[in-house]
């Protein structure tokens, strides 16, 4: 394995503005409401499933940090079957490099995998999941059947 | 990239870990970690992961620009080959990492571009800082092995 040399310094990033990114924030609180309506209303009717968004973590971002802003909350999705917890999304960065934010979703007790913010081919804003089968591709839409076989319930 | 997979494996394990132990903050678990803590040790881990895979690309560059030059230096017709001749007067190490991409695509093109950005952010942490933004492995993971792909077909 190669060991790092260490060339240049290169320039530093210019940052956003404070106003910008409070904007920001604003967009992916707006844009993790949406996805967490999308899975309550694709969830299978009458089987016993509830999608819970009482919880509220607090994220001080590294680039909210650099800008001396404050932490911001936002809500954490646990989606239950008869009272157990299944799913659980948890929005862990709007600032994620060649991404618009990053939501990690917790499957059963022990598996985690990724949901992606990315520019779609129309230039507006897709989901996109992300595990082990599916990182080559650039991830898989994100949509009601993928939810279904994270559910078991596509077959 | 010999190393390329394991390392994404390892990633991937060390991510699903960190998720955990982000739960047991949350809850405030006996024994847990504070959930800053754990946000600072996800940071730290894929900067760290990312640096191991930059470097799995960087000696597969090593070892393309070696063969290119190699095979240039080795023709009849003296008009092709001189330049190629001083390249390989010296380990392709000492060449600038920007120089040995650009002896493989064009400089200025979309893979040279993207991999100037993965190589700012890597001398970035190279340097000891931490980044404003987050870093998501397996999305890196996937760019970096295309690149490695499109390099191979130059030669």
């Amino acid at each position: 394995m190669a060991f790092l040399s260490v060339d240049e310094q290169p320039d530093p990033t210019p940052l956003p503005t404070r106003e910008e990114a409070l904007a920001e924030v604003a967009d992916w609180k707006r844009r993790v409401d949406a996805l967490y309506r999308d899975v309550a209303d694709w969830l299978p009717k009458d089987r016993g499933y509830d999608a819970d968004r009482s919880w509220v973590v607090p994220v001080h971002e590294p680039m909210l940090r650099a800008l001396g802003l404050p932490a911001y909350e936002i809500p954490i999705l646990q989606v239950q079957r008869d009272g157990k917890r299944v799913l659980l999304f948890r929005p862990d960065a709007r600032w994620v490099m060649s991404t618009h934010g990053r939501v990690r979703v917790g499957i059963g007790d022990r598996r985690w995998e990724t949901l992606l913010a990315k520019e779609g081919a129309s230039e507006t804003l897709e989901w996109h999941y992300w595990d082990a089968d599916h990182w080559r591709q650039g991830g898989v839409p994100w949509n009601r059947e993928r939810l279904l076989a994270l559910l078991g319930e596509d077959r | 990239m010999r190393h390329f997979d394991n390392v994404l494996s390892a990633y991937r394990a060390a991510a699903a870990d960190l998720d955990r132990r982000f739960l047991e903050a949350f809850f405030g678990e006996d024994g847990a970690p504070r959930l800053g803590d754990v946000e600072l040790w996800s940071r730290i881990s894929s900067q760290a992961y990312f640096a191991l895979l930059f470097s799995q690309l960087e000696t597969e560059i090593n070892e393309l620009c070696g063969a290119l030059i190699r095979h240039r230096r080795s023709g009849d017709d003296w008009m092709e080959r001189r330049a190629w001749e001083i390249l390989g007067q010296r380990d392709v190490r000492n060449i600038h990492f920007m120089d040995r991409v650009a002896l493989l695509t064009r400089k200025g093109g979309t893979v040279y571009n993207r991999i100037k950005e993965l190589y700012d952010t890597r001398n970035k942490i190279a340097h000891g800082d931490l980044l404003t933004e987050s870093l998501d492995v397996a999305d890196i993971a996937k760019d970096i092995e295309r690149i490695a792909v499109q390099l191979k077909g130059v030669t």
